[in-house]
């Protein structure tokens, strides 16, 4: 009996002295171009949006605050000095003039194209059997049922089952790039865990 | 025979590793001050200016360290002292309609700044840390872990 006593003191003792995870302090700032985003803040205790200047929320709170700006700056003084200056936009690589791109669809989790995929796959084919050799683009997607990474390894599959399919000695590429995005770049916008038969898709881009 | 059934459903998978690849360059360390160090499978490497940064890369700042992280998008990030912050899937492809940003914060604090990725898709950019979620649509804020 003392023995399980014992025992459960330092099991007390353990979880005791474990490091408390960290609740978030989260304040809103000015934007140098003055326009206002937004932030919520999901905890076990539910959702609040921060959508004002200097409005904040302190750890495990439920209520919005606003703070004294001249207070925060002295607080995060040290943060503010060493805040990157947002750099200016990059321009922007021109992109390759794309020539076609087609889009096939697939059944419900599955690597299953739908019924009348091959007329497009033909099509694709064809495309590439003209000279000169083309370069090609394969993009895969899922739809936002199931988890991001299972949905990723299921992106994959799809891209490489269409790469798969599009490649014979016949065929001769300038270039082939392969990727796959998962639930990360849907066509619909949908909520998650959401069946969309138009996301369930894999691009062929030709260029 | 069964072998080489075996290699033909595999090889598809070897022959490509379709992107959003692990280790694409996501972005760069812009500035450090005091001690930072990028901790990329497993191994610890020093962190200077220019550094390249990928998915999966934890980004920890020592006792006085601060560090700017400048991303693809043009998000800007600067870390606190005493900060670990990981990078666990950063996405911004907007010729494939490609984005998703999502970061965990273990401790420490930080200043973001959206780039272009909040203004474009602001449900996929989520910052997670041990008891909240801050979910971002294209703005300018502080978290500090305490």
């Amino acid at each position: 009996m003392i023995r399980y006593f014992f025992l459960f003191l330092c099991l007390v003792l353990l979880v005791s002295c474990a490091p408390k995870p960290k609740g978030a302090k989260v304040i809103l700032l000015p934007q140098d171009n003055q326009e206002t985003g937004a932030v919520s803040i999901t905890t076990d205790k539910g959702e609040i949006v921060l959508d004002k200047p200097y409005a904040f929320v302190s750890p495990g709170g439920i209520t919005v605050q606003k703070a004294n700006p001249y207070q925060l700056n002295l607080e995060y003084e040290n943060l503010f000095s060493n805040e990157l200056e947002k750099p200016l936009p990059a321009p922007q690589p021109p992109l390759p003039p794309i020539k076609n791109r087609f889009t096939v669809f697939f059944e419900f989790r599955t690597l299953d194209l739908v019924p009348g995929s091959d007329k497009v796959l033909r099509e694709i084919i064809s495309r590439l059997e003209s000279d000169p050799p083309l370069g090609v683009r394969i993009l895969g997607y899922t739809d936002t049922v199931g988890s991001a990474a299972a949905n990723m390894t299921l992106s994959a599959g799809r891209s490489n089952k269409i790469a798969n399919l599009l490649t014979s000695p016949q065929i001769r590429f300038k270039e082939l790039e392969i990727r796959a995005y998962g639930e990360h770049g849907l066509r619909v916008p949908t909520l998650d865990n959401t069946e969309e038969p138009r996301n369930r898709r894999v691009v062929v881009e030709l260029y | 025979m069964k072998h080489a059934l075996f290699l033909a459903l595999i090889l598809p998978i070897l022959w490509s590793s379709p992107g959003a690849a692990q280790y694409d360059t996501v972005g760069i360390i812009k500035a450090v001050s005091g001690k930072v160090e990028i901790i990329r499978d497993g191994t610890v490497y020093h962190a200077s200016p220019s550094v390249p940064l990928m998915n999966q890369d934890v980004v920890t700042t020592g006792k006085t360290g601060f560090a700017g992280l400048l991303f693809k998008d043009g998000t800007v990030i600067t870390l606190g002292p005493e900060s670990e912050f990981k990078i666990e899937t950063y996405i911004f492809e907007p010729r494939d309609d490609a984005y998703f940003f999502n970061f965990f914060m273990e401790k420490g604090s930080l200043v973001y700044n959206s780039g272009k990725i909040g203004k474009l898709s602001p449900k996929s950019v989520r910052l997670n840390t041990p008891r909240a979620t801050v979910g971002i649509r294209g703005t300018r804020f502080i978290v500090d872990l305490q």
